[in-house]
Formats: structure tokens, sequence, C-alpha cells
């Protein structure tokens, strides 16, 4: 899931989201040591209805369009990734400028540069293997950078989870895209198929796992979704997990009898 | 400060430390302090060249997947499935994890609905990871990175999952607590997803609108899908 351009992004979600979401604040209620969640998805009737139709559309055009696309080899597949990749640096660049992270703009201005030329037009990702690590920005991580809340969930028509945030993000980036001035509009409209192509294809497996392993694929995607974008917004190198409470312990105490069966299950001994 | 050994428990107690920190004068207690800060860092050292640390801990049962993967007669998914189980109960701590997805429903839930619970959630557990990994062939697996929590005494390990068709690896972490002098993982974060929070939401998605019984038959129908094998 590394590999979000702005644009891309924006277009994996119309093959139904490779992202998905929601605002949801946990907070540990230290009383009772539980956890309540807030899922922000007041239009979820009419959000579900979206997601039925955008999974409709999916398993009927997209999925079948994939399975075309994967007779090209992985290495033929990689290359075109790391092309469409690098016409998204522009607006990467923009981006982290707008967020005023000169580091992560200086990477993406050098990654453009050193991937359009030696990386024979972003071809190869040169870039990488000298440690310049791909950093997608999209408006929606600048906009959330400036302080604007993500607001309610919503289900995008095509792109697929969102919310008006991103929403706001994801035709901002399509207006202020340096590439949108360098490319005929019929190259970006080939950009646009490809990135849509290209970032279906390459979450396609882990879609079908999580629909195929999901009770409530909707609310396993709208989770999935806000997580993935904080930790995208974040930037951070380092894990910011969220805590799991020691509630289980104390509550099978009060439990032996409960708590016998799971111990064996779980080979695990929790007297202490 | 966290993460203390038998012997280092006992000797906190041994200066009144652990059990009284409160009577004792400040000077022994920045005594006591500073022996077990350095016993603990000697001990951390050794640790992690002993094999006895939570980054170790990770290797090993990240090296049982991989076998578990690579493992010639378990092409057929169901038993792959089976030695993931296995994998699972013996690496992650279902009690924790189990009670954590399900929140505060576990509170409303009566005695037969709990025990059926914690049984389906296992083959839940194990059915959705065998099957994120089904795909799996010739990966690599790597420690990147172990970091001590402050605020939850956790340990988490970084982990990277290198594809062998290339592409940027997949960032894996797990949430490691010692519970009863063992490691045990307690959540999973894939590329900033946590899969626990994340089943937490879908849980309580289903629990709201199907009731606690709606959910456990849906968590056993999703457990009798099959799923097709590795080369199909």
């Amino acid at each position: 899931m590394r590999r979000f351009t702005p644009l891309i992004c924006i277009v994996a979600l119309f093959a139904l989201g490779a992202c998905s979401a929601s605002l949801d604040s946990s907070s540990i209620d230290s009383e009772n040591k539980s956890i309540s969640y807030e899922v922000n998805d007041p239009y979820e009737g009419i959000n579900r209805k979206v997601f039925a139709f955008n999974r409709a559309l999916d398993k009927g055009l997209f999925k079948h369009i994939v399975s075309v696309y994967k007779i090209v080899p992985q290495w033929g597949r990689d290359r075109v990734t790391n092309a469409l990749d690098n016409l998204g640096e522009p607006i990467n660049f923009t981006n982290s400028v707008l967020q005023g992270n000169p580091e992560r703009a200086g990477n993406t201005f050098m990654r453009f540069a050193i991937n359009s030329t030696f990386g024979v037009v972003g071809l190869f990702d040169v870039a990488e293997d000298w440690g310049i690590e791909y950093a997608p920005e999209d408006f929606g991580q600048t906009a959330a950078v400036w302080g604007m809340d993500e607001g309610p969930y919503i289900v995008l028509p095509l792109f697929g989870p969102s919310n008006p945030r991103d929403a706001l993000g994801l035709v901002t980036d399509f207006i202020i895209d340096p590439m949108g001035y360098v490319l005929t509009n019929d190259q970006s409209t080939y950009r646009f198929v490809g990135n849509a192509v290209d970032q279906r294809t390459a979450y396609s497996e882990e879609l079908d796992t999580m629909e195929s392993t999901s009770v409530d694929f909707y609310a396993t995607m709208r989770e999935s979704y806000r997580q993935y974008r904080n930790a995208e917004i974040s930037n951070s190198d380092l894990p910011r997990m969220m805590p799991i409470p020691t509630i289980t312990i104390e509550e099978h105490k009060k439990l032996p009898k409960t708590a016998d069966k799971s111990d064996n299950l779980a080979n695990a001994n929790i007297n202490n | 400060m966290h993460r203390l050994n038998t012997g280092q428990i006992f000797i906190m107690s041994f200066f009144g430390v652990w059990s009284e920190r409160l009577k004792i004068n400040t000077k022994v207690y920045g005594a006591a302090l500073l022996f077990v800060i350095a016993l603990f860092a000697i001990e951390s050292t050794s640790a992690n060249a002993g094999g006895n640390s939570p980054g170790k801990f990770i290797e090993i049962l990240g090296q049982r997947a991989v076998d578990v993967l690579s493992a010639k007669e378990n092409v057929d998914f169901s038993k792959r499935e089976e030695a993931f189980r296995k994998l699972l109960v013996d690496g992650f701590h279902m009690p924790t994890i189990s009670r954590f997805v399900v929140g505060r429903y576990w509170r409303s839930a009566n005695e037969k609905q709990r025990n059926d619970y914690k049984e389906i959630f296992v083959d839940f557990i194990t059915r959705v990871y065998a099957a994120r990994f089904n795909s799996y062939k010739g990966e690599v697996f790597e420690v990147v990175q172990v970091l001590e929590e402050q605020e939850s005494n956790d340990t988490i390990v970084r982990t990277q999952i290198k594809r062998p068709s290339g592409g940027a690896p997949i960032g894996v972490d797990y949430r490691v607590r010692k519970i009863s002098d063992s490691y045990k993982v307690v959540d999973v974060n894939v590329e900033g997803i946590s899969m626990l929070h994340t089943h937490r939401v879908e849980f309580a998605s289903v629990i709201n609108r199907k009731g606690f019984d709606g959910f456990l038959k849906m968590l056993k129908d999703r457990v009798n899908t099959p799923i097709s094998d590795i080369d199909s």
C-alpha cells in the first residue's frame, strides 16, 4: 500500500478502493476499561448503496480488466507502475511544499530528476535503489496538515472510500497538478486509466482476500481507509500503533470458568 | 524501565522499590534505581544476542510462517490453515485479542455466546491470516527495528516483507506484550492499519445490525467458506 500517489490513490478508489474509510474516534474509558467507538458515518445508508454499486462495477468490469492486464508479466507491470509514479512526482512535490516540508519536497524533486533521466522516463526507480524513497503526498493530506478535519465518511461512486477533506483534495490535485499542464488531454486520460488499472491490479489480491475474509467488508474498508490515511498524513517512520488495553486478563480473572477454555486454546497462562 | 524479568523484580523488591517505593527515602530509591537500570542495560544487550527478546521472538515466529508457506506438504489450503492455527495459537495472545475485538459487546453476551465466540474466533483469525498469506511464495521476512513503547510497556517489532516479485516492501509491525513470562503478539499493523482495531470496528458494525447470534453465525459462515488452493 506504499505506492499511493495522490491521483493514483483516488483512482485506486475508483476501482472500489484500495483505500477505504471514515472517522471514528476511539476513546479509552479508563473507568470501565473499555473502548468505545464513534464511527463518523452519518450517511451509512447511502454509503452502503454506493459501495454495493462500486463492488458490482468492480466485479462486472474492473476485475476482468485486471485479469487481462495480468497477462503482462510482473516485470512489465512494475515498469508501468514506476512510470506512472514518476508522473505523480510533480504533484507530490507541490503538496510537500504546501505542507511546508522542504526535506520531502527535495527528495521528491531529486527522485523526479533522477528517475526521469537515469531511470529512462521513470520506467526504473533508480532513486529508490539510491536510497531516496517514494513519498506520495496528495492535497487531502495537505489539508489535514493545515488542520482540516476529515469529516464524515463518504463513499464516492467510482472513486470509493473518501471524506469531504479527501474529496476536496482529489479535485484540488486535479486542478493544481503541474503534469496536467504538460500532458495533452488525451495523455491525461491514458494516465488516469493507467493509474486505475495499475492500482487495482496492485491490490487485487489483498482486496479479494479482504473481501473473502470479512464479515462486514464495508466496515472493514471504512476503518482501513481511515487508519491508512492517518498513517499517510503523519508521514511518520515510527509506528503509531493504537493501544490494545490489557482488559482481557482482568476480565478473565473475574470469569475464571470461561477463561480456562480460552487459555487452553491460546496455550497461555493468564494468572499473571 | 519495563520488561523486567523475575530476577530484576526480585532485586527491586529487595530494595523495597517495587512494593513500598513510597516509604523509603529517595537516596536508597535512587541507588536502587541506578542498580536496576544497570542490570536492565546488561540484560537487554545479552537478551538480544541470546534470543530471549521480543525481536527474536518475532524473528522465530516469522521464520515459522515462512516455513509453513514453503513446506511442500502444505500445498493445499486446509493444511496451511492448520499449520497457521498452531502458529497463531502459540504466538498470539488469543484471550486478549478475542476480547478486545468484540469490545463492549462482550458484556452483553451470555455465557454460551461467549464460549461459542471464543472458539469460532480462533478459527476466524486463522482463516484471515492463512488466506492473507495464501499467495506468498519466496517472500523474505526481516526484523528492521525493535521499539519499546513507554506508555504501554509493549514492544513494537517492525518487520518488512519483501516480495520476490519486487516492488516496495510491505511494512508489518507487531505489538508484543510479555504475558506470564512469555512474549505474545497482541496486534499486527500492516502499512499503518491495525488488524485488531479494524476487526473491532467491523465486528461492532455486525453486532449492531445483526445481534450477537447473527454475528456468530456470520463468523461461522466465513470460516466455512472454502478457499481455493494456492495454484488455482
